[in-house]
């Protein structure tokens, strides 16, 4: 096997540290993390995972109590308002309410959570999930070190200084809480469905289709969302017309669907919103977006 | 707090189903995930947001994670996943994803000289490395820089010895050129 030159060895060497994040970077991406999980805590989980999930990032035990399931665009369209409320300021009724929940328009700014471009469009690999321990490794950092299991954090010994959250007003939730412990029966069963589907591998369709078209259709996603939350449903509505020509084989069309219910019922035409909203839940009966469908126009 | 439940008891009683922490799971791997973004290719005006995706898929995917044994292989396959979408929607977008060397600063490096040639030295590392394939990439950085052997990059990168080493042998070929035309190309220092 060819070895580098001493000159190109030389290049690495000094290099080796200069890629990883520094403190400033390790915070704000620490405050990045925690609103991810919350979102995630507060839009896509079982009776008392939400609840506990959020509880667990208080006190320290977060990942057992929550199942992550929702594409991030789909709790971009519905979940981030909730997330904000108890992230930032809990307000439990607020949250529960189906009608004054994230799709209320809260005045603020827009949601500052980023719908994730790339959500939908990978998947980890199955072979590295199953893979097993192989050669043994000679470096410190390198994967063999990791599989000892109690490896601390590479160089960083002050590892995760902020990653519990900053305000200590998080809400110690109990299970029985009202806030999101609302969830309907079969919601569990819905998003063990969207767990199996994240399961899948990619589909040769949506390789096709391309991320970049994703990343945009999740982007016009986001400015849906935005004028939910702004009180705007009929640009909301002209938006997602806009977008229903663009993306016609879009991946994202059960949310852009959930979406328009959401938009209609927060607007004037309450009839029309249920009719869309009976016929989205039939369509999609298994969605846990059908879940907030029909709370959010009091359908059943 | 340990940062993963155990899979098989040694002592031989019955073994605890493992159950990741997203939590363990961020803290453990935060810095791994972000310098593998980095080294692969993902500029630094990117990486924040490269980080942030490959935790909401691990987030999304915990479920799928069946051992702490496998951890860093499996982060790692998702990390290539979102370094290759994130490069490829820069080069759609035309633009370039070497690295500007003002944004690179070491904390570790409290001497300003020292700063500045690790600066130099990544931002060269950076370019010559784009000057090769991703998978000629991928390759050498887990060899030279996370010192993985090949068998082990076999295993993360779902294929077999065989092809690590072929990589291997074409991206130290590639990079030794790539570093050659740069040395034509720039004046000897006094």
């Amino acid at each position: 096997m060819t070895e580098l030159s001493p000159e190109a060895r030389a290049l690495f060497e000094a290099a080796r540290n200069g890629h990883e994040p520094t403190a400033h970077e390790r915070e704000q991406m620490n405050a990045r993390i925690l609103k991810v999980a919350a979102l995630a805590a507060v839009s896509g989980v079982s009776k008392t995972g939400a609840t506990a999930g959020l509880s667990g990032l208080a006190s320290g035990k977060v990942a057992g109590a929550m199942k992550v399931t929702f594409a991030l665009a789909v709790a971009g369209v519905l979940g981030a308002g909730a997330a904000r409320l108890v992230v930032e300021k809990p307000r439990p009724s607020a949250v529960a309410s189906p009608r004054t929940g994230p799709v209320a328009p809260p005045r603020s700014a827009p949601s500052p959570t980023r719908v994730m471009e790339p959500v939908r469009a990978i998947a980890a690999s199955p072979q590295s999930a199953s893979a097993s321990a192989a050669a043994p490794s000679h470096a410190p950092e390198s994967f063999a070190s990791a599989r000892a299991g109690t490896r601390p954090m590479p160089r960083d010994p002050a590892a995760a200084p902020g990653w519990r959250p900053a305000s200590p007003s998080l809400p110690a939730s109990s299970p029985t809480e009202p806030a999101v412990a609302a969830f309907p029966e079969g919601a569990d069963a819905a998003i063990a469905d969207l767990g199996a589907r994240a399961g899948e591998p990619l589909k040769a369709g949506h390789a096709a289709l391309g991320d970049a078209s994703l990343g945009e259709e999740a982007r016009g996603l986001a400015a849906v969302q935005r004028a939910l939350d702004q009180g705007r449903p009929s640009e909301a509505l002209a938006l997602l017309d806009e977008q229903e020509r663009r993306f016609r084989r879009g991946e994202l069309a059960p949310e852009r669907r959930a979406a328009r219910v959401l938009a209609h019922c927060a607007g004037a035409t309450a009839e029309q919103a249920r009719m869309l909203a009976q016929r989205f839940v039939e369509q999609e009966p298994a969605s846990p977006l059908a879940v907030r469908v029909r709370r959010a126009c009091g359908i059943r | 707090m340990a940062s993963v439940a155990m899979t098989d008891a040694p002592d031989g009683r019955e073994a605890v189903p493992y159950k990741p922490e997203f939590q363990a799971l961020y803290r453990d791997h935060c810095a791994f995930v972000w310098r593998m973004l980095r080294r692969l290719g993902v500029p630094p005006a990117n990486v924040a947001d490269a980080t942030q995706d490959v935790f909401v898929v691990i987030h999304r995917r915990l479920a799928f994670l069946r051992s702490s044994e496998v951890a860093r292989s499996w982060v790692y396959g998702i990390v290539a996943r979102v370094a290759r979408d994130h490069r490829r929607t820069l080069r759609r977008k035309g633009l370039s994803a070497a690295t500007d060397p003002d944004t690179l600063v070491d904390a570790g490096k409290s001497n300003a000289h020292d700063q500045l040639e690790q600066r130099e030295a990544v931002a060269l590392l950076d370019r010559l490395l784009e000057t090769l394939s991703d998978k000629e990439r991928e390759v050498l950085v887990l060899i030279e820089l996370e010192q993985m052997t090949a068998a082990e990059i076999a295993e993360a990168i779902g294929t077999n010895i065989n092809t690590v080493y072929t990589r291997l042998r074409a991206a130290r070929r590639n990079f030794e050129r790539a570093m050659a035309r740069h040395r034509a190309r720039t004046p000897e220092r006094p």
